[in-house]
């Protein structure tokens, strides 16, 4: 990348600017006929100079061209003999050519200008997309110092302005200065007095002006750095929220922010004053002009030197200069402002001399399996302090071998792994892999045939599948064959075909799309997440539309169903029949009787929902809801009164939160003892919310008879007619059809668990997870919950599932070696050792091709299972211990479960 | 009548909260909840940690503790008994396993939610202290009288 922007913008787009100044030169002649016309008009057929007599004509449009051969008598070839035009004819067509200039200028400045829109616009898209290959290249240490807020804001904000710019960097003064010149000249022609005038108080401007924008500079570069310190502190206090929160810490940050945001103040109010100050100097200054030119013109024209059509035009031309020279001194402070920003967010990108940025990851052919050996020979690493991490750390190993490493935090473990992952390099001392020098070996190969894992885990929003594929994207595989917008870019390669399917199905076994998800279940399986994941599953709708499988759901329903029947559980639950009322589910559940799918007919808002007000007003069953609203409302009111908000009583009561209680009482006391009808709707609103949460079964207040019911019912029926069957808004229940809209779990129950009935949740949970099994639905509800939300890091998983899945990952990829470095840390015992031996397994080539293993554990038992371990401390290996290979697997199990006890 | 209201009548003939005022009763049954137990069904098991009381509605359950291998049956409890008390008083494990032996209606009764009213109404308490003391009387009377059938079998 330039140092210097006008560089930069010139090696980049230097034919697109030749070609938009040869546009602009090219606009410049039809910008002074222009201007020269109205002279023209005023003079001639206006004020009727040249036209005395009634008859008389002028003689137009004569084309003359120097004569350089001299055959002709005056000098002169004539290439357009012209035409003779009487008064009213040239006012008229006078007037239309300078209606045709004036289209013309105007087509020029819009052809201009789009084409520099699109200029920069396409720079900045490059700019961009080279600042973030920049930071994709950097080295993994230069990322210690960098906060990822400050790096989005430069990429994003900072550079802005750029874009602006780029189109109008050479293109800009070429086109005002000549306009500027244009109008000098024009006036200059004119008058030369006037022009004088002009030409002085220009100077003033262009001199004074920017001299006085220099401070501005200044303040603009400190807005620059303390607005991007802010955006970085305010990822970092995202980033800290819990300790914020578990430390209460708060009131702090809020301090902190605060006062950084009044800091950005007093620098961006001293920038407006300053800004405003040189705008009114600088209006003022193009305001003297027009003074002078009446003035001076007015006196000259009075005096009979300067004719009235030619002052008109000067001061025309000089309407159109204040402008340009206006736009050009905007231009100079843009460039100024733009430079700056350039050169910092430069600073921020470059690197020191001694860092080297990594090479691209593009790689010719089939990348190569490493065989052989891993070696590391006297390593030694050192942090930013110079404190020894690796002490000439000297290693051999198989790279198919499976090699634990134990030592304390201190003892280099972690670095260790990390200099084979390519995350540390080495400052002393040689890694060599499969017989070449570690940092020789391609990123492609190193990045698709080594695995690592750490105990750290990150995950982009994404879902669970997008995470285990996300190992292996490397190139595109199959091109999109879509031309698509992105080629514009000037990427390395022509690799960025987003549109194609990058995910390399070979590398994890799998033929393609459909065999992938047997080789998720297996890895999801190692590390015992499948059971997760199907659990994920149940509480999400179904991935396909096939209604074949809808229907094996709905078959699973009537199963379960039996099979509840069969258990004497089926009080468990209480069934979705629509010519039933479901005393599990509320009232409000009850009238819409199925899943929303639009918001507004979500529980939460259903009282102002006015599809349901009107047919319950028809059934005249409104008045009753709100009435039982504010017997709810009241009671509830009445036997909690006095408490504090904060009394553990309040956890059992799910009609109201405590929260509530207010907007409640002010709501009964405006309702008072009137009638229905002269309430407000949305004080009616809020008791019918009350009303539709009541479950008869939960709340035990008798609010529902058996008239009440029927006619609950009847509401229903008559919501759905009027609603019609097909529609976008509610999925009703319906129990011989599948429900689009609801979970697995909700299509296999079709119906409500019971309340009241201990262990119900638990026993009918147990039952489905059997029917599931023993229908073999299990890979379908697998597959939805591979479309389980992550969340952003991955933080809608525990921290457990997280690990697990980051070691299904590299286990997905079938990698040569697998480094881990306390993979399984926030795991029990029992689980590392279960997965461990099962990864071992899978290493050994029991099921698939073997790998190696370099595992720094997380927990000294695990050791037994590794035919090989190394200790380290302080750097450096003081016990290599090669067990038995003969040792019977058995003997490893019992010698493990009695260390781990 | 509602649920809610039979409850509260329930609540009153249990011997501790006899005394307590009506509305504090309300509220009791209010934060409770009505579960019920097939037969066979555990309500709570011996050292398990316990984080409710039940009073028995309707049905009855048998009180057992462990004795070596075996289960020793030692009381029987029903309507109007308030059982699992002390786990929650005394922040101990469960001291017995009670299972229904036939259907048996409960209205239990979370640890926050009793503590939470027993300070708020500290005449709850004292008529809590009362039956405590009553059943601790009982107690120390049984074990006289067993000490002295040993001293008479010695």
């Amino acid at each position: 990348m330039n140092a210097s922007l006008f560089r930069y913008i010139w090696t980049k787009t230097r034919r697109q600017q030749i070609w938009i100044l040869f546009v602009i030169l090219a606009s410049m002649p039809f910008n002074f006929f222009m201007l020269d016309l109205p002279k023209y008009i005023v003079n001639g057929p206006i004020q009727a100079k040249g036209f005395e007599k009634a008859d008389s004509t002028q003689h137009y449009f004569q084309i003359k061209v120097p004569d350089f051969f001299g055959h002709s008598t005056d000098g002169t070839i004539e290439l357009l003999h012209g035409y003779d035009l009487n008064r009213l004819w040239s006012l008229s067509v006078l007037s239309a050519l300078f209606l045709i200039l004036v289209i013309v200028n105007g087509l020029f400045k819009f052809y201009i200008n789009t084409y520099k829109g699109r200029l920069g616009e396409r720079m900045l898209q490059q700019l961009r997309y080279e600042l973030i290959d920049r930071v994709l290249r950097f080295p993994p240490s230069e990322f210690r110092r960098v906060k990822p807020a400050e790096v989005a804001t430069m990429i994003k904000d900072e550079v802005e302005p750029l874009g602006g710019f780029i189109g109008d960097s050479y293109v800009q003064p070429v086109f005002l200065g000549g306009q500027i010149l244009t109008s000098i000249v024009f006036i200059l022609v004119q008058n030369l007095s006037l022009g004088l005038i002009a030409v002085s108080l220009l100077a003033v401007q262009g001199v004074v002006i920017p001299r006085l924008r220099r401070k501005q500079l200044i303040l603009g570069r400190q807005r620059q750095l303390t607005s991007r310190a802010l955006a970085g502190r305010i990822g970092e206090i995202i980033d800290d929220i819990q300790s914020i929160h578990t430390n209460d810490t708060s009131n702090y940050q809020r301090a902190e922010l605060a006062n950084r945001l009044t800091a950005i103040f007093g620098i961006r109010f001293a920038l407006y004053q300053w800004k405003f100050f040189v705008k009114f100097l600088n209006n003022l200054l193009a305001q003297v002009t027009p003074f002078l030119f009446y003035m001076v013109g007015g006196f000259l024209a009075i005096m009979g030197h300067l004719n009235i059509g030619q002052l008109i035009a000067v001061i025309s031309a000089y309407k159109d200069l204040p402008s340009p020279v206006k736009d050009l001194i905007d231009w100079d402070q843009q460039r100024l402002d733009v430079e700056v920003k350039y050169t910092q967010v430069m600073e921020q990108f470059s690197v020191d001399d001694s860092v080297e940025l990594l090479p691209p990851p593009d790689f010719e052919g089939e990348v190569p399996h490493l065989q052989g050996e891993l070696a590391l020979q006297s390593v030694t690493v050192l942090d930013s302090m110079g404190t020894r991490l690796l002490d000439g750390l000297g290693v051999t190993m198989a790279i198919d071998e499976l090699v634990a490493v134990e030592g304390s935090s201190t003892g280099g473990g972690e670095t260790l792994i990390e200099v084979v992952a390519r995350l540390a390099s080495p400052s002393n001392g040689r890694v060599v892999l499969a017989g070449r020098d570690l940092k020789d070996w391609p990123l492609a190969v190193t990045g698709r045939r080594i695995s690592y894992v750490s105990a750290d885990t990150f995950f982009p929003q994404s879902d669970i599948a997008e995470a285990l594929l996300g190992g292996l994207r490397h190139t595109v595989q199959r091109p999109s064959g879509i031309v698509s917008r992105h080629r514009i870019i000037e990427g390395r390669g022509n690799s960025l075909d987003f549109e194609g399917d990058w995910t390399d199905y070979a590398a994890a076994g799998a033929t393609g799309p459909d065999t992938m998800v047997d080789q998720l279940d297996e890895v999801l399986n190692i590390v015992e997440l499948e059971s997760d994941v199907v659990s994920f599953g149940l509480n999400r709708q179904l991935v396909t539309k096939d209604p074949h499988v809808q229907g094996r759901v709905v078959q699973a329903r009537a199963i379960f169903r039996d099979r509840l029947e069969r258990a004497g559980l089926i009080q468990l639950v209480e069934a979705f029949d629509p010519w039933r009322y479901n005393t599990q589910a509320s009232i409000g559940e009850n009238l819409i009787f199925g899943t929303p799918i639009n918001e507004e007919f979500s529980l939460r808002v259903l009282g102002s929902n006015p599809v349901l007000r009107r047919v319950l007003a028809a059934e005249k069953l409104d008045a009753e809801l709100i009435e039982m609203g504010r017997e709810i409302a009241r009671t509830i009111i009445e036997v909690f009164e006095g408490l504090e908000v904060d009394n553990p009583l309040f956890d059992k009561l799910s009609l109201m939160t405590p929260e509530q209680f207010p907007e409640y009482q002010a709501a009964l006391k405006r309702v008072g003892t009137r009638r229905f009808g002269r309430v407000s709707s949305s004080d009616e609103a809020m008791f019918l919310d009350l009303a539709f949460g009541y479950v008869e079964a939960r709340d035990r207040l008798g609010l529902l008879d058996r008239e009440r019911i029927d006619r609950l019912l009847e509401v229903r029926h008559l919501f759905h007619q009027k609603l019609g069957d097909d529609q976008q808004d509610i999925s009703f229940y319906d129990p011989d059809h599948f429900n689009v809209a609801a979970t697995i779990k909700d299509n296999l129950l079709m119906g409500r668990v019971a309340f009241g009935v201990a262990e119900a949740e638990n026993r009918v949970s147990a039952l489905i997870q059997k029917v599931v099994d023993d229908l073999e639905l299990r890979p379908i509800v697998f597959e939805a919950g591979l479309a389980f939300n992550i969340g952003s890091g991955g933080k809608r998983l525990t921290a457990v599932q997280r690990q697990k899945l980051a070691l299904a990952r590299a286990l997905l990829r079938r990698p040569d070696l697998l480094v881990a470095h306390r993979p399984l840390g926030q795991l029990d015992g029992r689980a590392q050792a279960a997965i461990a031996k099962r990864v071992l397994a899978r290493a050994r080539g029991e099921n698939g091709s073997g790998f190696g293993v370099l595992w720094s554990l997380e927990n000294l038992a695990l050791g037994e299972l590794f035919p090989r371990t190394l200790r380290l401390e302080r750097g450096t290996v003081i016990d290599d211990q090669r067990k038995s290979t003969e040792k019977d697997a058995q003997i490893l199990d019992f010698e493990f479960a009695r260390k781990s006890a | 009548m509602s649920l809610l209201k039979e409850d509260v009548e329930v609540l009153r003939e249990v011997p501790i909260f006899a005394s307590v005022e009506l509305s504090k009763l309300k509220l009791l049954a209010f934060a409770s909840q009505r579960l019920s137990f097939d037969p066979g069904q555990a309500l709570c098991r011996e050292g398990e940690s316990g984080e409710t009381a039940f009073v028995i509605i309707q049905g009855s359950a048998d009180v057992s503790v462990k004795a070596g291998q075996s289960d020793i049956k030692v009381a029987t409890v029903g309507r109007n008994d308030f059982i699992g008390d002390m786990a929650i008083l005394c922040d101990m494990p469960r001291t017995a396993t009670v299972t229904a032996s036939d259907k048996c209606e409960t209205l239990v009764i979370g640890k926050s939610q009793l503590m939470g009213l027993l300070r708020s109404f500290p005449d709850m308490s004292i008529a809590m202290m009362r039956v405590l003391a009553t059943r601790l009387e009982r107690t120390n009377r049984a074990l006289a009288q067993v000490q002295r059938e040993r001293d008479q079998l010695n």
